[in-house]
């Protein structure tokens, strides 16, 4: 009987515990992918094999470890390292990034009547 | 139609220069934007060959801390101006990166030692610092950093921020 339960307990034990792992892991994963690494731009530090990115993985871990939320670690990023080290664009910039698409699309409206008269004309 | 245009394009693009010149003095701030303050850790760690705390010594006075690893090749580039820099009693903190003991005892034994302090960091400095790379080498005056260089430094260059 006490045989029984053990196996059952243990079988839990091994159905819960991995799972459990992962999603933090998951967690801090998914925090790396939106940090860049200053090293090479292109990579997040996720990706980036540089000692940069490896320590700043383990400096993260730590932080999570110690209990910070995300948010709080990405501010301390933030201050530290600048705008340049998350993924996410400031607002103000997204303007600037979508103004040749709106420049384009107002040409194009200003322009729709005359390519009508031309059309008519034909 | 015409009417309309003449207004509307001049609007626009009065718009876009705006948005262009707000944009440029963000970046002007993102230059001059300052440094962040020395962590209190290497004050107050037990430096590697001398067993003292820094503590108070450099409150008043330039120096230098410079990021170090036995692992890096472009540190011992430097190494030879920094050896010069030592005799001409400039203060330089060496802080070892991420490094073994037994490579750092080994890498100064060999090269020679040109900091007046050395600490071991296993990344939390680093990371307080900025730090991208080694070589890094900061430039302090009163406790504040004025300068930063990332990659290695050769002789007349470190002179221009001194």
């Amino acid at each position: 009987m006490i045989l029984k339960n053990f196996y059952k307990l243990f079988l839990l034990f091994l159905l819960l515990f991995p799972f459990n792992v992962t999603s933090q892991e998951q967690i801090r994963i998914d925090f790396y992918k939106t940090i860049r690494c200053l090293v090479c731009d292109g990579q997040s530090i996720y990706d980036s094999e540089t000692t940069f990115a490896q320590n700043l993985r383990e400096q993260i871990k730590l932080k999570f470890n110690q209990g910070l939320t995300k948010k709080e670690i990405k501010n301390e990023l933030l201050t530290i390292y600048g705008e340049d080290i998350s993924f996410q664009p400031k607002k103000n910039k997204l303007f600037l990034w979508f103004s040749p698409f709106i420049i384009l699309s107002l040409i194009f409206g200003l322009n729709i009547s005359r390519y009508k008269k031309k059309l008519n004309k034909k | 139609m015409n009417k309309i245009k003449i207004i509307i394009i001049p609007v626009v693009l009065l718009a876009i220069a705006l948005v262009i010149i707000l944009n440029l003095n963000n970046d002007r701030n993102l230059v001059e934007k300052s440094y962040p303050p020395l962590p209190q850790i290497i004050f107050e760690e037990l430096s590697y060959f001398k067993n003292e705390r820094i503590g108070n010594n450099l409150n008043d006075r330039k120096y230098m801390i410079n990021f170090f690893a036995s692992w890096c090749a472009p540190c011992l580039a430097e190494h030879p101006s920094f050896m010069k820099l030592k005799q001409k009693g400039i203060i330089i903190i060496g802080i070892n990166f991420r490094d073994e003991e037994s490579n750092l005892n080994q890498w100064l034994n060999e090269h020679g030692n040109p900091y007046e302090y050395v600490i071991r960091d296993d990344g939390d400095i680093a990371f307080k610092l900025g730090l991208i790379g080694v070589p890094e080498t900061y430039f302090i005056d009163k406790q504040v950093i004025y300068k930063k260089i990332q990659g290695p430094l050769f002789g007349n260059d470190i002179e221009e921020f001194l």
